[in-house]
């Protein structure tokens, strides 16, 4: 920030860097992650491969996946903790100002209010799954207070996020492979699990794809926590070790349990074995502590893109909507659950290219071609900082990338569309970049001179 | 200040080590089936909340704040593990008779009440967020 202060006008340094006291711990940016981990979305996500994969290649997948992943968002993730600023704000160097706005409201600004939607109808699922017969379980009425209670947390800010996963994390971490341990052992133990052979094999890549697919958003708004970080690697090891440890575990848990038993979750599994008040604590508060991040990305994003409105307005507003679609989903009022889950899959190839463009710009054009070989003044940012208004190389390497990304696994099913965009989008920035460079053409289409609130 | 702090602050760690592995053979004992669930999990607890107790013993010459910082976390664990042994001993599925699960709560709610009890104290006492 320099010497000059700055007032933090939005909320939770929505448009400014992190000051240092308010930087966070490497336990504090893991649990932060987990806790968006924690959640039976996540199980639902694993048992998902056991149609295609067996005990071994779901084993092989999860981690090889994960391992992608956690080194994607180690890199999405140094940026952020070295600039302390969150993604959307990163992109105006690599996109532009309204570059950034148009991203990041593609990124988070609809797809994690959607996420939030759908998991607020999910977390009232739940709740009717364990408690059938009570009012306050019911779907439509679940989702309502569910999605309430998720948004008190992203309202405080990244102060609530941490402390509630600080109480969920751990006890879900032990909860859910003891509830798996039992469930493999009462459906016939290892032996069974290694004789299990999935409905429609098919290949160690497509699985692998899946996992990516799974959490390349996660990885590609990594900096939104990272920004925080109180030294430049805490985030991003954060982040390597709650992917590369901890998702294999939950997406084997789901997947091996669906392995053994086809049709069935690990919820109701729980159920079953009377482990409903264990269903009910992972339910809720490992919803809570995923759905309250969906929110506060998005609140992220929309900070970005529209002046004047303080970071918790756009919680209120984001989080209300969300509750009601959720409530109108559980009711079955005309609002189709299969169009917005489409839609936000849809906005989910378009990201890749997004993340491809920002590592391309931070660790290959501005050290290379620029010379800015210091990872922590490689961006400038502050009031009266001076950004293209429209980077077009790097918007130009979205679009191109977005669209391989959508058509080329129509054409070839078996390419995998997210890390075709991600390459896509890293290749393309750095050509066209190079191209501006050599050629004299300017990169940037109008300027943009951040105000002094950061916008 | 600091040191008077460190101390209290392990001596609750240190019990919630004891009660973890306490609760964890009651339960291990208790439990009918997948009894060595409970027994792993108690060792694994136990050895978490020990490994902070030996961070706060050898940070004995540190300032409050970190000191605050260590006891924050440790805290939040005890207060988070400490709901595995009330929401899980009494599925079914480990057939836990009414002594032992009446036990086994209710030291999980002791738990409970030192983890809670931990970070109210070292937030008062440190200034240190709950969030840290």
């Amino acid at each position: 920030m320099g010497a000059k202060e700055v007032k933090d006008y939005y909320g939770d340094y929505a448009t400014l860097r992190v000051p240092p006291e308010e930087r966070r711990t490497f336990l504090n940016m893991l649990m932060v992650f987990l806790g968006v981990l924690a959640v039976w979305a996540a199980v639902f996500g694993g048992a998902s491969m056991a149609t295609i994969l067996d005990a071994k290649g779901i084993l092989l997948a999860s981690i090889l996946g994960s391992v992608a992943l956690g080194v994607i968002a180690f890199f999405t993730g140094l940026i952020g903790s070295y600039n302390g600023v969150s993604t959307y704000v990163i992109l105006r160097h690599s996109m532009g100002r309204f570059g950034s706005i148009a991203a990041g409201i593609v990124i988070s600004g609809i797809s994690s209010a959607l996420w939030f939607a759908f998991e607020t109808w999910l977390f009232g699922v739940i709740m009717q799954g364990v408690f059938p017969d009570n009012f306050l379980t019911r779907v439509d009425v679940a989702a309502f207070w569910g999605g309430l209670l998720m948004m008190t947390t992203a309202l405080i800010g990244y102060r609530g996020l941490a402390a509630l996963s600080y109480l969920v994390v751990p006890a879900w971490f032990a909860i859910i492979p003891m509830a798996l341990a039992a469930s493999i052992a009462l459906k016939g133990g290892w032996s069974a699990l290694l004789a299990a052979k999935p409905e429609q094999p098919a290949g160690l890549a497509a699985g692998i794809t899946f996992v990516i697919g799974l959490y390349i958003v996660g990885a590609t708004i990594a900096p939104d926590v990272t920004r925080f970080s109180r030294r430049p690697l805490d985030g991003p090891l954060a982040w390597f070790i709650h992917v590369v440890i901890f998702m294999p575990v939950i997406l084997i848990a789901g997947g091996w349990l669906q392995l053994l038993s086809p049709g069935s979750n690990l919820a109701a599994e729980m159920v079953a074995m009377g482990m409903g008040l264990a269903v009910l604590l992972t339910g809720i508060l490992g919803q809570w502590t995923t759905n309250d991040n969906n929110l506060y990305s998005a609140s992220l994003a929309w900070v970005n893109a529209v002046p004047k409105v303080k970071r918790w307005v756009w919680v209120l507003i984001l989080g209300l909507s969300g509750t009601i679609v959720a409530v109108l989903i559980a009711r079955g009022y005309g609002i189709s659950l299969d169009a917005l889950l489409k839609f936000g899959t849809l906005l989910g190839t378009f990201i890749p290219p997004i993340t491809g463009v920002m590592i391309a710009d931070y660790y290959i054009v501005q050290p290379l071609l620029f010379g800015k070989r210091d990872p922590r003044t490689r961006y400038n940012f502050g009031p009266g900082t001076v950004y293209g208004a429209v980077r077009w190389p790097g918007v130009a390497a979205w679009v191109i990338g977005s669209i391989l990304a959508y058509y080329i696994p129509k054409i070839h099913p078996g390419v995998p569309g997210a890390i075709l965009g991600l390459f896509t989008g890293l290749v393309v920035h750095i050509l066209l970049m190079a191209l501006c460079k050599a050629s004299g053409i300017p990169h940037d289409v109008g300027k943009w001179v951040e105000t002094e609130t950061g916008w | 200040m600091a040191e008077a702090f460190t101390s209290y602050a392990v001596k609750s760690l240190s019990a919630s080590t004891v009660l973890f592995l306490v609760t964890g053979l009651i339960a291990a004992t208790g439990a009918q089936a997948f009894s060595s669930h409970f027994a792993y999990f108690a060792v694994a607890s136990a050895l978490l909340v020990g490994v902070n107790v030996a961070r706060l013993k050898y940070c004995s010459g540190c300032d409050v704040k970190r000191v605050g910082e260590i006891a924050v976390q440790a805290g939040w664990l005890v207060t988070s593990l400490s709901l595995v042994y009330i929401t899980m001993a009494p599925a079914k599925i480990y057939s836990m008779n009414t002594v032992n699960l009446t036990i086994t709560e209710a030291l999980g709610l002791i738990l409970l009440m030192i983890g809670a009890t931990l970070l109210l104290k070292t937030k008062k006492e440190t200034g240190v967020s709950l969030s840290i």
